[in-house]
Order: C-alpha cells, then sequence, then structure tokens
C-alpha cells in the first residue's frame, strides 16, 4: 500500500516539516556558538568580578541582577555558555572518535579484535558509570578537561556498539563481497564501501553524543565537579543551590536562565538529531484504519449467478488510478487467475475484494459484489463477519503472515471462534484437523511460526483461511519466494482443497506459467486495466492483446541459439572433489564438474542445495575442506595473493539480489568502472560506456544515476555490466532471475547472450529457474543436499532425466514439459 | 535454554569481578583513608601506623581488594566507615528502603503513563494527542533532572503552600515526625516525578516507535483479513509483540535511572543510597562508597541479565545459542 499523505492539522512530525525542525535546532544552536565565540565582547562585566551589591535586583546595568558576592549574571550566563559548549562538544567529538573507531575496528577486523573489544563494551556498558566516573572525577579533581574525561568515557561505548553492528551488516552485504570477488583489498572497501555506508551514521551519532554531553556536563557541574572558575551553566546552579538561591527572590534571574539554556540547547540537538534520523531512514507510514471514502451510495442486494463480481471497479490513490474500470466474474468453485507485472493494480484489487482498502484509496466508481451483496456498500461491521468466514486471503508474504509469538493452532483457532460459537476445545481439535488436512502433522501445531519451513507456513496459512469453509479464497503471489518444487505443492494442495470444499479462488500472480496451470479464466491486467479476459486455454494459445503475447514470451523464454554439444573444447574452470561442511551441515560434498570455453554450464537445484555455497568457493569468498578448484588450469586455493587478483581480473560475478549487490552510494559509472579502478586498468570512461552499451543501458542516459533510481531489470543489467566490463572469461550468475518479475527473464537473457557473443565469456549459472535454464544453457549439473545426482546435455536431462529427484524439479519448473511426456 | 541463562550468569559474574576490582583501585586512587589523621598532631606516627597494619592498609592495593572481596563473599562484611565508626552495613541498612522506594515508585509511575500513551500515540498516528506528546517528550529529554527538581520545588512546594495556606508536597527528607502513609507519599511525591520525567519521554517515544514497527508488519493484515475487530488486532496481536523490546529497555534503563536517583535524592535531600554515595565520596568515606559502587554495580548487571532472561521467555523466537 502506497504512503498515506499529511494529516492536516499536524505540526511536528510531517516528513516534509522535519527538516525545518531541523533548522530550527541548527538555529540555535549557531545562536549559543555566535555567544560563545564573542563572549568577551558581549558580556559586559567580568563574570567574576564583584560589581554590584549582593542580590542585586535585575536593573539597566544588571538585566540579570547579582548574586550573592555581587557577580553580574549575565556575564555568567554569558561565558557559561561558552563553557557549556565547549565541554559538550569536545566531549561528544571524543566519544565519537573513540566509539568510531572501536566500532570500526571492531566491525572490519572481527575475530579476536572484536571478541575482546565488544568485551570491553559489554563490561562499560554494564557499569554503573556515572557514580564510578564521578569517583574519577573526585581523584582528578574539579575542573573541565575531568568533565570531558569523563563525559566521554560514559558515552563512547554506545556509539562503539551501534556502529559495528552497522559496519557487520554492510560488510556482509553482496556489494561489499562482489568487491571481494573483484579482487579488491581491505583498504580500498574500507575507503570505498564501509565508510561511506557508515559514515552518515556517524554524523546523528554525534548530535545524540552533543546531546547527551551537554546534559551530563550539567549533572557533573551540579555535583561540583565543575571548574569553579569558568563556570559552565550548570556550575551557576550548583552555586545558586549550595548558595540556597531559594530563600531569596533572586532565584527568578539566577536559576531560572542557566536552566532554560541548558534545556534549550539540549532540545536543538535533539531536533537535528531527530531530522536526521528521520532522513536517514525514513519509516513507513503505518496503516491507518480509516475508512475509504467513497463517491457512490451503497446499493441494495442483487441476485447475480455469479459468487463474486467486480463492475467497472476504479481506485485512486490521489492523482493515479491503481485500477481502472476492472471487471471480474468468477462463479463458485472455480478459480480466475488475475495476471499482471508488479504495480499493475493486482494487489489493490485484492483489498477491495477483502474490504481491507485504507486510506488515502479512494473508490471512485464500481462495485464489488459478493453472491449478490455489495461490499463497497457494507459497515465495517459486516465486513468483518465476512471476512475470514465467506472471503478469506492468503496474503503475499506467507513467511511473514503469521503472528511470530503466538503458536500456529492458536492462530488458527482463534479465526474460528471469532466466526463461530464454539468452545475453545472444539475449536483447537478443528484447527489441528485443517493442518492435517494441508499436510502439517498433529505433533507439529503448538509450534510456533519460525519453526516451520516457508512451505509450512504458506501451508498453516491456507489453512488458516479456510479454516471457516469460505465461500472465495484470495491468494496473493502464493508462490513468490517458494522453491519450484514447494510451489507444484502448494498449488496442488490448493486444488485438492478447491474440489472439497467447492471454493472459489481469486488467484493473482505476476508468473504467468504457474498461474496458468492451475486457473480455469484468465484475466491480464497493465497499469489498472484489464486488457484480456476469458478461459485460460484460449488466452494461452491464442493471446489477442499485446502485452499478454509479451508476457507469455517474456515468461518461457525460447532459446536464442543452439545449445553447444562438442566436448572437445579446453576446460576452464574445473572442480575436483570439492567439499565443504560447516558445523553440522554438509554444504558440498565430492563435487566435481567442468566448465569449458565458451560453454554455459547450468547447476540446479533448490535452495539448500548448496548452490551458494559452491559460487563463494569459485570465487575465494570461501574455501574448500577438500579438493580442488582450477581455472585455467591452476588451482585456485594454491594461487598466491597476487595471482588470485591477477585471476579475478577473467572471472567474475553476478548476485542474486541486483537490490543487495549494488552499493546505493555510488553512481552507475562509479559502479561499473570500479573492477577497472581496483585492477588499475587504462581508459576506464571508454570501457565503462562500453559494458554499459554492451547490456542495452545508454551511457548518456545511465551513467549519472544512483542505484535508487533504477529499476529491478536496469540493476540486473548494470550488474552485468559490472562483470564484463573486464571482458572476464568466465562469469559465475548466482540465481540471476529469482528477484526479477518473471517478464524480465527473456531481457535479462539477451543482454547475457549479446555478452557473450561479443566478449566470448562462460558461463555458469546457478539457478533453480528451469526455464532460465532451458533457454540459456548447454549443459546442466544437478545438486541436492551439495551432491551431484545427475549431469548431461540441457536437453536430455529436462526431456529424459534419469534420477526421481530431477524429474520432480522439471515436472515443479516446466509443467508443459511435463504434459507434453 | 538452562545452559543458555547459566552461561550468561557466568559471564555476569566475571563481569562483576572485573567491575568491582575496577571500583576498589578507583577508589584506593582517590584518597587515603588515613590522611586527614596523619594532619591531627595528637596522632603520632606509630599510632597510624599501627591503624594502617589493623585495616591492612599498608598491604599493596590488589591484597587490600582480595581481603575486601572475601568478607563481602564470605561474610558480608563490607567493611568499617572509618569517618562514622560504625560498620558500613548498617549505614547501608537504613538508607535501602528509601531507595527502593523512590526508584521503585518512579518505574511504576513510568510504565504506567508511558506504555498506554506511547500505544496511542502509534495507532493515533499524527493526530493532535501523538503531536503534543512528542513535543512533551522532546523537552522531558532536554530537562536536566536537577533543574526540573528546583523548578518543582518551587513550584509546588513553595508557591503552592503560599497559595493554599497548607503544605501539600514537602521538598526535602522523607517524613515528618510520626506522619504516616499520607505523610509519606507528600513527601515522595515530587523527588518521584522529578525522577520520572525523563524515563517517561524515552520510554514513550520507545514504545511508539516500537508499535509503529509492528503495526505495519504483515500478520496485522492476516489478523484483519480473519475478521477480527481493530482492538482485537491492536490488543492481542499488536500489543504483545510491541510490548517485547520495552522489557528489555526496563532493565537497560535501571542504569539510567540509577543515576538520576543521585541527582534527584541530592536535590530532595532524599536519604537514599545515592544521596549517601555522593556524600561519602566528598567526605572521604571510602568503604561506604565502594560499597555503594559495588551495589549499583550488582543491580545493573542484574537487571541486564532478567533482561536476557525475560526476553528469551517471552520471545519464542530467541534461540539459546
Amino acid at each position: 500500500m502506497k504512503q498515506s499523505g499529511a494529516t492536516p492539522g499536524s505540526w511536528i512530525p510531517d516528513r516534509r516539516r522535519i527538516p525545518a525542525l531541523g533548522v530550527v535546532g541548527l538555529g540555535i544552536i549557531g545562536f549559543f556558538t555566535l555567544v560563545a565565540v564573542l563572549a568577551p565582547l558581549l558580556a559586559p562585566y567580568d563574570p567574576s568580578a564583584r560589581v554590584a551589591p549582593p542580590f542585586a535586583a535585575p536593573s539597566l546595568a544588571h538585566p540579570l541582577g547579582a548574586n550573592d558576592v555581587g557577580n553580574d549574571l549575565l556575564s555568567s550566563l554569558i561565558f557559561g555558555t561558552r563553557i557549556s559548549l565547549v565541554v559538550g562538544v569536545a566531549a561528544a567529538v571524543a566519544a565519537t572518535v573513540i566509539g568510531t573507531a572501536v566500532g570500526l575496528a571492531s566491525g572490519y577486523f572481527g575475530g579476536v579484535t572484536d571478541a575482546v573489544l565488544m568485551r570491553l563494551v559489554d563490561v562499560a556498558l554494564s557499569l554503573p558509570f556515572l557514580p564510578l566516573m564521578i569517583v574519577i572525577g573526585v581523584f582528578l579533581g574539579p575542573g573541565l578537561s575531568t568533565e570531558i574525561i569523563v563525559i566521554s568515557s560514559v558515552i563512547w561505548a554506545g556509539a562503539a556498539r551501534e556502529l559495528r553492528s552497522q559496519v557487520l551488516s554492510v560488510s556482509q552485504r553482496d556489494h561489499v563481497r562482489a568487491a571481494r570477488a573483484m579482487g579488491a583489498g581491505g583498504t580500498y572497501i574500507l575507503r570505498r564501501h564501509l565508510l561511506p555506508a557508515v559514515f552518515p551514521l556517524v554524523i546523528p551519532q554525534f548530535v545524540r553524543a552533543a546531546n547527551i554531553a551537554i546534559l551530563l556536563e550539567a549533572s557533573l557541574s551540579f555535583l561540583g565537579l565543575g571548574d569553579p572558575i569558568k563556570q559552565s551553566w550548570g556550575t551557576i546552579l550548583f552555586y545558586a543551590n549550595a548558595r540556597s538561591a531559594f530563600l531569596t527572590d533572586a532565584w527568578i534571574w539566577w536559576v531560572v536562565p542557566p536552566g532554560l539554556c541548558i534545556a534549550l540547547a539540549v532540545l536543538s540537538f535533539a531536533f537535528i538529531g531527530f531530522a536526521l534520523e528521520e532522513r536517514t531512514r525514513p519509516r513507513l507510514h503505518a496503516l491507518a484504519p480509516a475508512q475509504v471514502r467513497r463517491s457512490l451510495p451503497a446499493q441494495g442486494p442483487r441476485r447475480g449467478d455469479c459468487l463474486l463480481e467486480i463492475e467497472a471497479l476504479t481506485i485512486e490513490y490521489g492523482e493515479r488510478r491503481a485500477v481502472d474500470g476492472a471487471s471480474l466474474k468468477l462463479p463458485r468453485g472455480r478459480t480466475l487467475g488475475v495476471v499482471g507485472a508488479s504495480g499493475s493494480g493486482k494487489s489493490t484489487l485484492v483489498f477491495a475484494v477483502m474490504g481491507l482498502l485504507r486510506a488515502p484509496a479512494r473508490i471512485t466508481s464500481g462495485r464489488v459484489l459478493l453472491a449478490g451483496e455489495d461490499l463497497l456498500g457494507a459497515p465495517e461491521k459486516r465486513l468483518r463477519e465476512l471476512r475470514g468466514d465467506r472471503v478469506a486471503l492468503v496474503p503475499q508474504t506467507a513467511m511473514n503472515a503469521l503472528n511470530p509469538i503466538l503458536p500456529v493452532a492458536n492462530q488458527i483457532a482463534e479465526a474460528i471462534r471469532l466466526h463461530r460459537p464454539v468452545s475453545r476445545k472444539t475449536a483447537r481439535e478443528r484447527a489441528l484437523e485443517m493442518l492435517e488436512a494441508v499436510g502439517i502433522p498433529r505433533a507439529r501445531a503448538g509450534s510456533y511460526p519460525h519453526e516451520f519451513s516457508g512451505g509450512m507456513r504458506q501451508r498453516a496459512v491456507i489453512a488458516m483461511a479456510l479454516a471457516n469453509e469460505p465461500d472465495l479464497l484470495v491468494v496473493d503471489e502464493p508462490t513468490t519466494g517458494l522453491d519450484p518444487r514447494i510451489q507444484g505443492e502448494i498449488l496442488r494442495l490448493l486444488k485438492r482443497l478447491q474440489r472439497e470444499m467447492n471454493l472459489a479462488i481469486l488467484l493473482i500472480s505476476h508468473d504467468l506459467p504457474v498461474v496458468s496451470r492451475t486457473v480455469d479464466t484468465l484475466a491480464v491486467m497493465q497499469e489498472g486495466r484489464i486488457v484480456e479476459a476469458g478461459p485460460a486455454d484460449e488466452i494461452l494459445s491464442r493471446p489477442q492483446h499485446p502485452y499478454t503475447r509479451r508476457l507469455l514470451q517474456a515468461a518461457r523464454p525460447e532459446r536464442l541459439r543452439p545449445p553447444l554439444t562438442s566436448t572437445d573444447r579446453t576446460p576452464l574452470l574445473r572442480l575436483e572433489g570439492v567439499s565443504k561442511a560447516y558445523r553440522n551441515a554438509i554444504a558440498a560434498d565430492r563435487i566435481s564438474f567442468e566448465v569449458r570455453e565458451g560453454e554455459v554450464v547450468g547447476l540446479i537445484g533448490e535452495s539448500g542445495a548448496g548452490k551458494s555455497t559452491l559460487a563463494c568457493m569459485i570465487l575465494g569468498l570461501e574455501r574448500p575442506d577438500a579438493g580442488q578448484i582450477r581455472f585455467e588450469n591452476r588451482v585456485l586455493n594454491d594461487l598466491s595473493r597476487r595471482e588470485l587478483r591477477a585471476a579475478r581480473k577473467r572471472l567474475h560475478l553476478v548476485f542474486q539480489d541486483p537490490y543487495q549487490s549494488l552499493p546505493e552510494h555510488l553512481r552507475v559509472r562509479e559502479i561499473v568502472s570500479e573492477p577497472l579502478r581496483i585492477h588499475g586498468e587504462p581508459k576506464v570512461e571508454d570501457r565503462m560506456q562500453q559494458a554499459l552499451r554492451e547490456v542495452d543501458l545508454d551511457p548518456a542516459r545511465y551513467a549519472e544515476r544512483y542505484p535508487s533510481e533504477l529499476s529491478g531489470g536496469e540493476r540486473q543489467r548494470v550488474a552485468l555490466a559490472r562483470a564484463g566490463v573486464l571482458q572476464p572469461r568466465l562469469v559465475v550468475l548466482d540465481e540471476p532471475t529469482s528477484m526479477l518479475d518473471a517478464g524480465l527473464r527473456k531481457d535479462l537473457l539477451e543482454s547475457l547472450e549479446r555478452l557473450k557473443e561479443d566478449l566470448g565469456v562462460s558461463y555458469l549459472c546457478i539457478t533453480h529457474d528451469l526455464l532460465l535454464a532451458r533457454a540459456f544453457c548447454d549443459r546442466l549439473v544437478v545438486l541436492r543436499r551439495g551432491r551431484v545426482v545427475e549431469r548431461g546435455p540441457v536437453e536430455s536431462v529436462i526431456r529424459k532425466p534419469k534420477e526421481p529427484y530431477t524429474r520432480q524439479l522439471v515436472r515443479a519448473g516446466l509443467p508443459e514439459e511435463n504434459r507434453a511426456t | 535454554m538452562l545452559a543458555y541463562i547459566i552461561r550468561k550468569i557466568l559471564f555476569s559474574i566475571i563481569i562483576l569481578f572485573v567491575a568491582s576490582f575496577v571500583i576498589f583501585y578507583l577508589v584506593s586512587l582517590s584518597g587515603d583513608p588515613l590522611q586527614e589523621l596523619a594532619l591531627n598532631p595528637r596522632v603520632s606516627q606509630e599510632d597510624i601506623e599501627r591503624l594502617a597494619a589493623t585495616y591492612g592498609l599498608d598491604q599493596p592495593v590488589y591484597v587490600q581488594y582480595g581481603i575486601w572481596i572475601r568478607d563481602i563473599l564470605l561474610y558480608g562484611d563490607f567493611g568499617l566507615s572509618f569517618k562514622q565508626n560504625t560498620d558500613v552495613n548498617s549505614i547501608i541498612a537504613a538508607r535501602i528502603w528509601p531507595t527502593v522506594l523512590l526508584m521503585g515508585s518512579s518505574l511504576i509511575f513510568t510504565l504506567a503513563i508511558a506504555i498506554p500513551f506511547g500505544i496511542y500515540s502509534a495507532i493515533k498516528k499524527y493526530s493532535l494527542i501523538d503531536n503534543i506528546g512528542t513535543f512533551l517528550s522532546f523537552v522531558g529529554f532536554a530537562m536536566p533532572v536537577f533543574f526540573l527538581g528546583l523548578i518543582l520545588q518551587l513550584v509546588f512546594a513553595v508557591y503552592l503552600t503560599e497559595w493554599l495556606g497548607v503544605r501539600v508536597f514537602y521538598v526535602s527528607g522523607m517524613s515528618s515526625r510520626g506522619g504516616g502513609v499520607i505523610d509519606l507519599l507528600q513527601h515522595l511525591f515530587l523527588p518521584m516525578v522529578t525522577l520520572s520525567v525523563v524515563s517517561i519521554a524515552t520510554f514513550t517515544r520507545f514504545q511508539r516507535s516500537a508499535m509503529l514497527d509492528v503495526l505495519s508488519a504483515e500478520y496485522l493484515r492476516t489478523a484483519r483479513a480473519k475478521g477480527l475487530s481493530e482492538r482485537t488486532v491492536y490488543l492481542k496481536h499488536a500489543l504483545r509483540n510491541a510490548l517485547i523490546p520495552t522489557i528489555t529497555l526496563i532493565a537497560l534503563s535501571a542504569v539510567s535511572l540509577i543515576a538520576g536517583a543521585v541527582i534527584t535524592e541530592t536535590v530532595f535531600s532524599w536519604p537514599g543510597l545515592g544521596f549517601l554515595l555522593i556524600d561519602s565520596l566528598y567526605k572521604g568515606d571510602y568503604n561506604v562508597a565502594r560499597a555503594l559502587l559495588l551495589i549499583t554495580a550488582v543491580l545493573t548487571v542484574l537487571f541486564n541479565l532478567l533482561a536476557d532472561i525475560a526476553y528469551s521467555i517471552v520471545d519464542p523466537r530467541v534461540s539459546y545459542d
């Protein structure tokens, strides 16, 4: 759902006004700084000179009066500004520098350094620091340097811990691993990747440190640790309290001004910090349960022959039409698939059917009828009765669709008791039955969601949705993030339950092939409009609309060249008995295969088969426990550091997730030319542009952009350009299509082929996407639980798989293939 | 899970040993308990040496530490106060109750206000009340504890008393002679509020953002899709998840509460441990200071430990390795 706009009348955290808040903070701090710098000019008197009668009331000569010994209070306040700011800022700088250094060292070096430093931080954080520091303060004697030492040693540890976790998460990110795989050294990574990513955090940290430092300074001074001569705001208050300012009327001008100054300074730092934080880490707006504004009057029930009828529905978010005049029909017991790329309005449609649309969505026309009853006009109470009872939802991301702190069975029982007047026990019994029906044994019913695998969670969510035997089940992207084999199981499960319960299913997906085997009728959506609808078979065999045709072609990419069959080419990469084990799991078990010159080898298998570990070992990011990896006939693990670096010029990697593998703080130009710079190659600019053109990205349009300005497909092509810029001989592709819409497969395939043709690279393509494997690879190696179970030319592995496991994979990934045999 | 807790406890004990030595050593650095006697012309050099030998003060620091920690562990004996000529234990025993009362009531007061308010603010995000709350939190953060204490003293004790002609709140000490529960509350109220303001601000902001994180979670959409009312969605599904991080914060805030108590007790002359700590440090009552610092360290580590254990009980996702 889109972000909601600002509520009229709100006056603080509206994102547009946050910078204003920061500006106010900066302004006040600026003012204080000016006062501090110009103190000798601004202050009318020497703050420690007796210039007035004791407790003199404010007058023209002494605007804030005088204290008990006749010091001018305004002058004290002005000089106090100087001392407070100097101590606060100096302590904050010291704490930030120490914290940053420790955090960086700990996160970057890891290992023993990390362990030692973090234990130190642990001890520092679990000590009662303020009292302890007072002891040190007493030992060192009151004074400004005492205060600075004390304050900075109280706050450095928090900063260190936060930065460390940031450094750790950045160095785990794919773009840093990519740089390492390209042969970048430690200092290069620190300079180009870690520091830029961590630096934005250092500034808010400094602001927060300054905020705390000024408060602590005041507290310490108030406890008598301040310098008795160089008085800060806190010291003024200390003397006011010690000398019983309260017994006189002088407190108004003695106590209040320094107190307010402290509060104001701290508040300003807090404002700046808040503005910075909201800018660097914008939170998604909460889903405010505001009612959807309807421009149509509610209409009475109407008898229809269909269970679900959507008539000319239009939904707008502000100016944008998410759904534009869509009409759909779904009879009882049938399945309707709605297919389209992301952003086509499918999800909005789901929310409309569920009555879960939230502001600022507006329904401007149309109706949604369920068994003749108008859902859009129904009051919320009626919608709640229907939801989960007559209409149920299987939401998109099953991974996160269950409440993590409640046992699964309880969540299902809750759904039952909500709509049926049954006892706790009956509801629980029914929940267990439902779980059994979807293939989860009773013994596992008390488990928490995180104890389930992705497929089991998806099943549990289906069990929950079906617990009340609804008439209509809305299934939103049921297969995203699941293995093809699990995908197949889930879809078969839905089919079976549909027959048993006479369910109508509305299936939403971007994956045309997946949907096509499950649905009776199909509707293709593009930019909010339904461009084509009808029986699934008809649309699949005779697509009318050009968009449908494009979707079909893209999803089922054709081979662009015949597979290589000759076997006499020189081997480029050769694995011999490679094994690797983590703690208890074996990731690779005596794996042997080779990739020859100009060949594309597909490494297939479901997740957990050990494919990614293998990729890391080939690129030298991990070392095998046993066996050899030979590249260009030299054993990679025997190479010296220098030789390895040289080898990495000819060996590259494209990561799975283009949203992670590109550094967000660099422009496309810098990203693509990074390998050239790491290896000190000449003609950086020309080669960068050439590499971009190679993947169909116009350098004039794309070179200056940041990754955040690119789509997923464009990002993946930038990653490809980066891999190709050094004209490597082998590129390892790690699940290159898994994060892309099905429709983008074809585009990526074309870029890959072109690169192969122009540069003569070979590919090792790790994937569970058999459509891609069939259209792209020459030979396949099938991996299961770290072992090679089958290998051979692509056609024979797919047409005539020998192993049952391969057969399962093919059946799940290539349904048409299955139909043919 | 048991192994997890045992490992946590062992680690806490190691930290405490490190901390106790640091404390002992730092306090030794800050002065010599017999220094004042040495300036007294009526005490001879031999007397001082004899005293030093009696109390082991002529030994190296680590030996002194060994004796000190042994007495604490074996006999629960924190040693003697040279200033007050009594044992430290009885001095501290007299001061524990006021501090427990002050910190405990402040924590309850804080949670009672901050949790409901933080949750409400998250649900009614950017409403007038949320915005006022945000602003007040900022002010609460920015207000130095002692300044707030001084202002509250003036407004509630001095001016309110003048205006009403009757004393409602007291600004100093813990109870009047022969006062009952009402009298105690009259004394407790202002220090408790003073100590609570910062933590109320912290907790409200924290609870608000924890709740906001949960409100955008996918499982709330599932809960709504079941047909649950907004009320049930919030109170059953969202609230329980949103309270988990707060548990940790409660324990971690113990540290800042202790620091706050030192200042609050000083401002209000509250006869608790914080006041005693400052007093003993300035007067050079070394064994009292050591005992108090050690107690604070134990409390801090204990609260951290409790947070970890509570977390692992409340959140099923925590793994124990």
